[in-house]
């Protein structure tokens, strides 16, 4: 990794140098001071669950056997496999779901420019909200969003 | 570089460790109040006033057999729980206890919260369908419904909440409450906001994928010991998280109630935590006083009242922002 990130700084001239600090985040200390602690916190939360079941695991008393390792079925024999075709009754408002959310992940970087942008930023969003308000009440009539 | 790694471990331990000993109380206040509301004593025997109840209920379940059935997906039936406990950890990144103590104080705080959190869902999932057995698929079922139920309007909210406060910024969205908290001009979104919470940690009355009348007890049926006390630290420490995420949003954060004398001489993160307690005490009252909605009620609900209420409200205080000139920039 080292080496070839040396090749590329041969690569490039000199006068590139500051671009290309810029552009691998070499000298971001943002980046470093900001996000390498989540990834800390992330190792640190890792570990500790592992050792968590690992220590229970080997510390208490292990007795497996066949009746309390099958499937619990509230008293009798589990009769069937779990993982039979089922009836998700709920899968069109799962599509509409991913139409609605992709919305708000347009608005949310609207969000934080809006106070620099001219009126015309803040009208093509309203349109756009618009219509997808008009969608929504469409579903609404046809029934899409009742399940039974 | 190796004693700044030692030094971020420690700093993430005093946040992890007094986290988990606040998740243990939490469930004895839960028991206590629960106790007052239903006119009994709730536990009192193991320790002064009971108080030591919830480290023998998590040495009970330490020294328990870890069950792993026979017919399950042995690897996705570990992680399951693991995932649980890992997100509802790394939420605390992010969060400003108070001004100047924040961890990672990063500039997409609250889209990094509305990840972790919505992530979590998975770990249910993942349980529900490795367990390989009926009442966890069912759970694991409902728990995708509610998932696609509640997390649009959740996204309107803080989005909401963002024009207003100018930033993704944690920290600058309390401090642009130093004036007015957010919940007195967006009261609806902070109501709609609080019942999502409960459908986003699956506390009552939208505890659908664990509801124990129906479902025995959902998607941790076959879980035992120390994987099944992974779930439930998990999602108590969830539900921490999303009172903390609540009261930056809407109720100040880290900000006293008033900022004159008496009030701004206790440090703010005593404010930020008694913010979450009163967070706490309402989770816990939901559950001593409402019965349970069924999976399609909380789908209308989410579709049919949150999603155009909170769409329309996202309209009108963006309208108000524009037409008065009261933009943050």
């Amino acid at each position: 990794m080292t080496s070839s990130i040396l090749l590329l700084k041969n690569y490039f001239h000199s006068n590139d140098l500051l671009f290309f600090n810029e552009y691998f985040h070499l000298n971001n200390s943002l980046f470093y001071s900001e996000y390498s602690v989540i990834l800390i916190f992330l190792f640190v939360a890792v570990l500790l669950s592992v050792v968590i079941v690992a220590l229970s695991y080997i510390l208490a008393v292990q007795n497996p056997e066949t009746e309390k390792l099958s499937t619990y079925e509230c008293g009798f024999e589990p009769y069937e496999d779990a993982r039979h075709t089922f009836d998700v009754k709920f899968y069109l408002v799962a599509i509409l779901f991913i139409v609605f959310d992709i919305e708000t992940m347009f608005l949310i970087p609207w969000t934080n420019v809006l106070g620099q942008l001219d009126i015309v930023g803040f009208w093509s969003m309203i349109d756009f909200m618009f219509e997808l308000g008009i969608g929504y009440i469409y579903i609404y009539c046809v029934g899409a969003l009742d399940i039974n | 570089m190796i004693i700044l790694i030692i030094c971020t471990v420690l700093k993430i331990l005093a946040i992890v460790v007094p986290l988990l000993i606040s998740v243990a109380y939490f469930t004895i206040a839960e028991r206590k109040i629960m106790g007052i509301i239903q006119r009994r004593k709730g536990p009192n025997v193991i320790g002064f006033l009971g108080l030591l109840q919830p480290l023998a209920d998590g040495l009970k379940l330490f020294v328990k057999e870890t069950i792993f059935p026979s017919n399950s997906n042995l690897v996705i039936f570990l992680i399951a729980p693991m995932l649980t406990f890992i997100l509802s950890l790394i939420g605390w990144a992010v969060l400003p206890l108070s001004k100047q103590i924040v961890l990672s104080d990063l500039n997409v705080g609250v889209l990094y919260l509305f990840a972790t959190s919505s992530l979590s869902v998975y770990g249910i999932i993942m349980a529900g369908w490795s367990s390989n057995s009926k009442y966890p698929f069912l759970g694991a079922l409902r728990s995708a419904a509610q998932m696609i139920s509640y997390e649009v309007s959740i996204g309107f909210i803080i989005i909401n909440v963002c024009i207003c406060a100018g930033s993704f910024n944690l920290s600058s969205i309390v401090l642009a409450q130093q004036n007015v908290w957010f919940i007195v001009p967006l009261l609806p979104m902070f109501i709609i906001f609080c019942v999502s919470m409960l459908a986003e940690t699956n506390r009552h009355p939208f505890d659908l994928p664990e509801a124990e009348a129906e479902l025995v007890s959902g998607y941790n049926v076959e879980y035992s010991a120390m994987t099944f006390a992974l779930f439930f630290l998990g999602e108590y420490a969830n539900m921490l998280l999303m009172s903390a995420f609540v009261s930056i949003l809407f109720l100040g954060g880290w900000l006293p109630f008033i900022d004159i004398f008496p009030f701004n001489v206790f440090p703010g993160s005593l404010w930020f935590s008694v913010k979450i307690a009163l967070g706490v005490v309402f989770f816990i009252v939901t559950r001593a006083t409402l019965p349970r909605y069924r999976y399609d009620q909380l789908m209308y609900i989410g579709w049919k009242t949150f999603l155009p209420l909170s769409l329309g409200y996202l309209l009108f205080s963006v309208g108000i922002l524009i037409s008065f000139n009261w933009l943050p920039t």
